[in-house]
């Protein structure tokens, strides 16, 4: 550890063995095909629709498969952006576009019930609920978009006292004009609720901004409240900070708080007047205050939808600690799963805005057009190969093999196995096991494996034997 | 397995492709400090990782193997780790024959958003390791018999009936064997426990063959094995041709080698 000599030595070992493998590496025959020329999307939110709507452009058809009765997703709460944009109208238009788009198929209150292939070459279940519907569909790439849902806070009274609201709902609210909450004389937003604690450590990015916009918002419509927003750190990262300057100038009050010494909140009669009372300690002064405020919203960020789970079992690509999609690699391959033909894109990977949300869509849409648009398509290349003159035919190989990729069939000199290329994945637990040892793995073969060991443990690049 | 100097384990790990070498590179992704010990070899699944290979591995001097695969129920090919977990606990049972500590063979899990586990992992086994101590570093001698001792393990875990009763496990534990009957883990434990005994021993048998005819007597003396189970054993490879009768010394029989082609 931070040591260099063995880190270094760790290095020209690895490079070692790398080169010792490479050696024996042997041609393959890949096997090559024409990719089926449609997209399957998970998630009809902005994320699905975006890429829906570019990998049609692109001219390949598109199956967009969408659990809810309409498409949306999370965007359908949220009324503008904090640069002020019309995310509503922008929806409606986008919506509009994608369902009446020729190569798109929208399947509403739909889900994927079951799915196998490998890239170029996919052929997936959709299940609609209702009529029971199974339609098969055949497709090149797939574009997981689940998206994410608004976290349920635990604590400040939400959902004991009906003041206490959401910031989705404080921003529903203002919108249909409440006088709940356009009328009132205090509001207090209360950021990182049930977030970057011990529990759920990340922060979801986005609720700083959502609070600023709703207190810019609330300042418009009523120049007479008082607005605080009790923060642990204000992330209003990028040009975003022109808007918190903006809503401390228009005199919203900012107070920061600690982790250790969270706001307490408590409903109270106040000289005939029923008040929440919210207590905060501002932790720079240590300066106690007491608000007394008539609203109080919760930025309770962003979780991982239950979903993820059972979708990520569906296709075999992993979630991370959280329950997000985890990509290929954070740098090097960011919309990517490791299975080659899977994309990522929107909040079913991670918490983001919007902008970031389409810039991400446009990209998981590229990857997949790039399978779309092969003329051919070349895999399956590290694949399992039987030596027919040590196999007896015992079958064990058959019996293990997850995919039914091995067969025993019976030729002039008796009984053999024979490995379906196109169905191998490629495990190598037939190998592990074939008692003959007769089953050989293309670039995972005995010797390519323990030529790396005996590189590792002598220093040196030689056979293994 | 060639003597070393010092006292730096030198660790092997098997890391399949979906999971555990995702993990292992998240960890290197987010830069977090483990010991350098550990040489990573992948394998698309840890259901390659078979005896054969840690067995090689110590033979090769190294002092520790680590597999580390994807968790159940998340196999990228649905049962590879399980193989795996089937083919550990024959392994484990070699290693007890040859007289390697067992605690020198892992088989853990580690997902692809788990980078801190995998680094967590490594810690933990590369320390057990040190406190085990490298195996180089034993007298010569001892040195010699494990290593006789690992080559007939090797071959026993290059055997058809090794392969064949680890390929039959969960066969066996799920559906029964061709008379229907059902094994539970112990009984499989058992079962596993009695064939690599038995066949790390011919193999041990085989190789002292290979220099010499020997009496049953001779053989266990030098293997230092109860003569019976000598004897039952050598009866066994007798039936099965690998070894012969080439006369008798006093009133011992003394066996030797038959060259077997293979048909
Ligand atoms: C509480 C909250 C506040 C936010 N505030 C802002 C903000 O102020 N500004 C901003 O720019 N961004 C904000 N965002 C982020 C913004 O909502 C997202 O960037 C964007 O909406 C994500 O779109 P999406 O398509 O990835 O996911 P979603 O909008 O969540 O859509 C996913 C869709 O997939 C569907 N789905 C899920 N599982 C399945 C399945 N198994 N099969 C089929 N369909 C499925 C869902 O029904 C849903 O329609 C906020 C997000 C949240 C949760």
């Amino acid at each position: 550890m931070r040591d260099r000599e063995s880190a270094n030595r760790k290095a020209r070992d690895l490079l070692r063995m790398a080169v010792a493998k490479a050696r024996l590496l042997g041609p393959v025959a890949p096997l090559t095909f024409e990719p089926k020329r449609s997209c399957l999307i998970v998630g009809g939110g902005v994320a699905g629709m975006v890429s829906a709507l570019s990998v049609a452009e692109m001219g390949f058809e598109v199956n967009l498969v969408e659990k809810a009765g309409e498409l949306g997703g999370t965007a359908r709460r949220i009324l503008n952006t904090l640069n002020g944009q019309d995310v509503q109208a922008y929806l409606d238009a986008l919506t509009g576009t994608v369902r009446e788009h020729p190569l798109i198929r929208v399947h509403l209150d739909a889900e994927v019930i079951e799915s196998r292939g490998y890239v170029g070459d996919f052929t997936s279940k959709i299940a609609v609920r209702g009529d029971g519907k199974i339609t098969e569909v055949g497709h090149g790439a797939t574009i997981i978009a689940t998206g994410a849902v608004e976290a349920k806070p635990q604590e400040y009274l939400y959902g004991q006292d009906s003041r206490v609201l959401t910031l989705l709902e404080l921003e529903r609210d203002v919108a249909a004009g409440n006088t709940r909450v356009c009328g009132v004389q205090t509001a207090v937003m209360i950021q990182c609720v049930g977030s970057r604690d011990d529990e759920r450590r990340l922060c979801s990015r986005v609720c700083c901004s959502q609070s600023l916009r709703s207190a810019l918002k609330l300042r418009e419509l009523n120049p007479q409240m008082d607005i605080y927003v009790l923060y642990r750190d204000m992330m209003s990262y990028g040009l975003m900070e022109d808007r918190y300057r903006e809503a401390a100038e228009k005199g919203v009050k900012f107070i920061r708080y600690e982790l250790a010494d969270k706001p307490r909140v408590t409903a109270v009669e106040e000289e005939g007047r029923s008040v929440l009372r919210v207590m905060v300690r501002e932790s720079a002064l240590d300066r106690l205050h007491m608000i007394d405020a008539d609203v109080v919203a919760l930025a309770v960020g962003v979780v991982a939808g239950q979903d993820n789970r059972e979708v990520s079992r569906l296709f075999k690509v992993p979630l991370d600690e959280d329950g997000f999609f985890l990509e290929a690699h954070m740098k090097l391959r960011p919309v990517d799963f490791a299975t080659d033909g899977i994309f990522l894109c929107g909040t079913a990977h991670y918490p983001k805005h919007l902008s970031d949300t389409i810039a991400q869509a446009q990209a998981a849409a590229g990857k997949a057009a790039a399978i779309l648009c092969k003329k051919k398509i070349e895999t399956g290349v590290e694949v399992a190969f039987v030596n027919a003159e040590e196999c007896i035919g015992c079958g064990i190989c058959e019996l293990l093999c997850p995919f039914k990729a091995i067969e025993v069939v019976s030729i002039d000199q008796g009984d053999r196995a024979h490995v379906i290329s196109a169905s191998c994945k490629g495990c190598g637990v037939c190998s592990s096991h074939c008692p003959r040892r007769a089953i050989g793995m293309h670039s995972f073969g005995d010797d390519q494996i323990l030529t790396q060991i005996t590189a590792m443990a002598t220093g040196k690049v030689e056979q293994y034997a | 397995m060639p003597e070393r100097e010092g006292s730096e384990p030198s660790l092997v790990c098997f890391c399949c492709h979906w999971c555990s070498y995702s993990g292992a590179d998240l960890a290197g992704v987010s830069r977090m400090q483990y010991p350098a010990n550990i040489r990573i070899v992948r394998v698309m699944c840890s259901g390659r990782v078979e005896p054969y290979f840690v067995v090689q591995a110590f033979l090769h001097g190294l002092d520790g193997v680590l597999i580390l695969g994807c968790h159940p129920g998340d196999c990228h090919y649905l049962t590879g780790n399980y193989e795996a977990r089937n083919m550990v606990a024959a392994t484990r049972r070699l290693l007890d024959c040859v007289g390697i500590d067992n605690r020198r063979l892992v088989l853990d899990w580690v997902s692809a958003a788990e980078g801190t586990r995998f680094a967590e992992i490594v810690t933990k086994f590369t320390n057990e390791v040190k406190t085990l101590g490298t195996l180089g570093a034993a007298k010569p001698t001892d040195v010699a018999a494990v290593n006789f001792r690992l080559k007939a393990a090797i071959a026993a875990a290059q055997g058809e009936k090794l392969r064949w009763v680890v390929a039959k496990q969960t066969e066996f534990a799920t559906k029964g064997n061709r008379y229907g009957e059902v094994f539970s883990r112990h009984e499989l434990d058992r079962m596993l426990d009695g064939i690599v005994a038995d066949e790390v021993m011919a193999q041990q048998i085989l190789a002292l063959l290979n220099e010499e005819p020997a009496s049953v007597k001779e053989v266990a003396a030098s293997l230092k094995l109860p003569p019976p189970q000598v004897l039952r054993s050598m009866l066994a490879l007798r039936r099965k041709g690998l070894v012969t009768l080439s006369g008798v010394q006093g009133s011992s029989p003394m066996y030797k080698r038959r060259n077997v082609e293979r048909f």
